[in-house]
């Protein structure tokens, strides 16, 4: 299959009514979601709403059952390699080889992803993402949860994709790691970059997004503007729009 | 990412694998196995020629001594030598004297592998003395299954061992990635799960080619048990391509494996029941099937048959008739004499040809027998890589059961060869004695030591090659469809 061009004037992400079953039950039942340039949108759902599901359909992983998902302009289920060219993604446990140290680890990522980096700017990147020198040869065996999300976000960083998926980005991380990693985030926004973060953490949330969808039952069933709320009013709303089995 | 890429990812893969321990410790052990199967195989082989070179020596001391007894029996003497003494006579040099050997050499390759041939003899001394009846059926040819518990040389290192260092090496690579979490940040990229995995088992296959055949040349050249190269390098080639399909073969299962996706564990535990079921149980349930198809003749029926025809032979006049009719069949009507049916030598020559025809059916059938084994064994090796193998290495070795069954039946001919050519002198002695020197105590009628036939083994070097082109075309198909399966299954990343 030949590389698909994205359309110049295309949304970086864009889901129309996608539906996807699992046998029975049904993941999603029409999501739609449109992101342009340099936006932070934070998905929130209880496990099971859907937030997996649809990184999955946007990575190409699975297809929609009916609906579109299309990254810059491609289709990402008749395409999904065209449209991860687009696409960074860190999940929620950033799992490394754990006897490559953090340099070797992004070399290999990135060789996965055609580019050709050399160690200086492997080591330049690990730097912009967060991670201290030291740690640059160590082995990524003993890197932390932090430690190893900074190695993701040098990841995306090298692959300039316009997208940018995140899994639980703020899980298990301490306030500090937290807080560089919003920070890294932001800037990354800041240079044009989409953000489509799946979350709890409403404070980060709060702190980040620009647009705040509330997932349930397989769609968006309410999209906030989080600059209006303090996150306890945003934690209060969540609470309310949430099915009663999981509130 | 471009075709053109391939080889840079292929790269990374390849240093993502050397740097794990893990490949070092499984490398390093697969050498010192092939040391030592092939320090093994050399010490058999060693064994092999030590013993033909004694049959050598032997039939150089006889001729040595025959020539000798005729310089010191052509003079006068005061004693009187009998035929059984006298080396210096056509019957008495070919029964009790000569040393004639049908022998089995080595091949150059012979230190790959043990096989059915090489537990029989190498070396069948040719005699006329008492126990000519069955020396030419004497072993038999057993199991190769249970022949491969045996030896621990290169064959069952190459075999056996090999595929579980692949598994250990190859058969948790993309499973483990996906049980670690890896497999997620791998998938997100844009490479599409059939160049991953290519370029992860492409460089696993690389590692393990490449540490097979180079360190199977290393136990070769440490162990100094390869025999003169001299056109055989076509076969070494032709069996180094068999063995580096054979290894692409247990790569592309790893391959299949991992295309399950059902976990480092799921995928070790496929493999190595894959692994019992073609090197150990299928070989197994093929040797019995070769047992069984081509069954072999009862050899207490044989030694029966002996017993009587020499029991018939000894009965009141028969031995006499039978010797005047064989004479009958051997000389003119206008030299034959009755007396002639009485010369022992004569009685011996008749006996020998009425025991040939009373068990001609038992030699044919045990010597069918041999050849519908070796037949068996060939087909049925096919049907599993293991097998495949093992005859391939055998036939280059020299030591397959088809050998050992041409060897049979070559030693049968070698035999009547003997026999044609003393034959004539024996009968020629007893209707026509040779003068004699005045007082000269032997017959002198016998000194062409020298132009007695030897044994010319045939060149197993044909067979060799054809088993190994076959085998490495087999591996070759084997190891496609596995991979065929594999990239089937590859389409895209389990979610």
């Amino acid at each position: 299959m030949g590389a698909s061009v994205p359309p110049a004037d295309a949304p970086v992400l864009a889901i129309g009514g996608a539906v996807k079953r699992f046998g029975s039950r049904t993941a999603l039942s029409g999501l739609d979601l449109r992101l342009g340039d340099g936006e932070v949108f934070a998905l929130l759902g209880p496990n099971g709403a859907g937030k997996t599901t649809t990184i999955n359909l946007i990575l190409g992983f699975l297809k929609a059952d009916a609906g579109t998902v299309r990254v810059c302009g491609i289709d990402a289920g008749a395409d999904p390699v065209g449209a991860r060219r687009h696409v960074a993604y860190i999940p929620e446990q950033v799992a490394l080889y754990p006897g490559l140290s953090g340099v070797e680890n992004l070399r290999y990522f990135t060789t996965l992803a055609g580019l050709d980096l050399s160690r200086n700017e492997a080591h330049a990147l690990l730097a912009e993402a967060g991670l201290t020198l030291e740690a640059h040869r160590r082995k990524a065996g003993a890197y932390s949860k932090g430690m190893r999300q900074k190695v993701g976000i040098a990841v995306a960083l090298a692959r300039r994709a316009r997208l940018l998926l995140l899994d639980e980005p703020t899980s298990g991380l301490d306030p500090s790691a937290a807080a560089d990693f919003s920070a890294t985030i932001r800037a990354a926004a800041g240079r044009g970059t989409a953000v489509l973060m799946a979350t709890h953490d409403l404070y980060r949330v709060h702190e980040m997004a620009g647009r705040v969808g509330v997932l349930s039952g397989g769609r968006i069933v309410e999209e906030i503007d989080p600059k209006t709320l303090d996150h306890v009013a945003l934690e209060r709303l969540y609470i309310d729009r949430l099915p009663e089995s999981t509130a | 990412m471009s075709a053109a890429r391939f080889p840079r990812l292929l790269a990374a893969e390849l240093r993502l694998i050397l740097r794990e321990r893990l490949t070092w410790a499984i490398l390093v052990a697969l050498v010192a196995s092939l040391c030592f199967a092939a320090w093994t195989g050399a010490d058999r082989v060693a064994a092999a020629r030590t013993a033909l070179a004694a049959a050598v020596a032997d039939s150089e001391r006889a001729v040595r001594d025959a020539k000798a007894a005729h310089l010191r029996y052509g003079r006068p003497a005061a004693i009187k030598v009998n035929y059984w003494q006298d080396p210096t006579d056509a019957f008495g040099y070919r029964t009790y004297f000569m040393a004639a050997y049908a022998v089995k050499p080595p091949t150059p390759l012979a230190i790959l592998a043990a096989g059915q041939s090489d537990v029989q003899p190498a070396v069948t001394k040719v005699d006329f003395g008492f126990s000519t009846v069955f020396d030419d059926t004497a072993t038999e040819i057993g199991s190769a299954a249970a022949l491969r518990l045996g030896p621990f040389d290169l064959a069952f290192v190459l075999i056996v061992l090999v595929p579980l260092a692949i598994i250990a090496l190859a058969g948790t690579r993309l499973s483990s990635e996906h049980d670690s979490g890896i497999l997620r940040m791998i998938a997100a990229q844009p490479t599409g799960p059939r160049r991953v995995a290519g370029a992860k088992f492409a460089a696993a296959a690389l590692v393990a080619v490449t540490a097979t055949l180079g360190g199977t040349s290393l136990a070769l050249v440490l162990s100094g048990g390869l025999g003169d190269f001299a056109g055989w390098s076509w076969t070494a080639a032709l069996l180094a391509a068999a063995l580096a399909a054979y290894v692409v073969f247990w790569v592309a299962a790893c391959a299949l494996a991992a295309s399950l996706w059902r976990g480092a564990v799921g995928a070790l535990a496929g493999l190595v029941l894959a692994w019992a079921c073609l090197t150990v149980a299928l070989p197994t349930a093929l040797g019995l099937a070769v047992d069984v198809l081509s069954p072999i003749p009862s050899r207490i029926a044989a030694i029966d048959a002996s017993r009587q025809a020499q029991a018939r032979f000894y009965a009141g006049d028969e031995a006499r008739r039978v010797t005047a009719a064989w004479l009958s069949t051997k000389l003119p009507e206008d030299v034959r004499r009755p007396e002639l049916a009485d010369v022992p030598e004569l009685k011996r020559l008749a006996r020998d040809a009425h025991y040939d025809q009373a068990l001609a059916d038992h030699h044919r059938a045990a010597r069918a027998q041999a050849l519908a084994a070796s037949a068996w064994s060939r087909r049925l090796a096919l049907i599993s890589p293991a097998t495949a193998l093992t005859l391939a290495l055998e036939t280059a070795s020299g030591t397959d059961a088809g050998r050992h069954a041409v060897f049979l039946t070559e030693a049968v001919a070698y035999r009547r060869s003997l026999r044609a050519f003393f034959e004539p002198r024996i009968l020629a002695q007893a209707v026509t004695p040779a003068p004699v020197c005045a007082g000269c105590p032997a017959r002198l009628d016998f000194d062409a030591y020298d132009a007695v036939p030897a044994f010319a083994p045939a060149d197993a070097r044909a067979a060799a090659d054809r088993q190994a082109f076959l085998t490495l075309a087999c591996l070759g198909a084997a190891a496609l469809l596995l991979t065929a399966l594999a990239a089937r299954r590859l389409k895209q990343w389990p979610a």
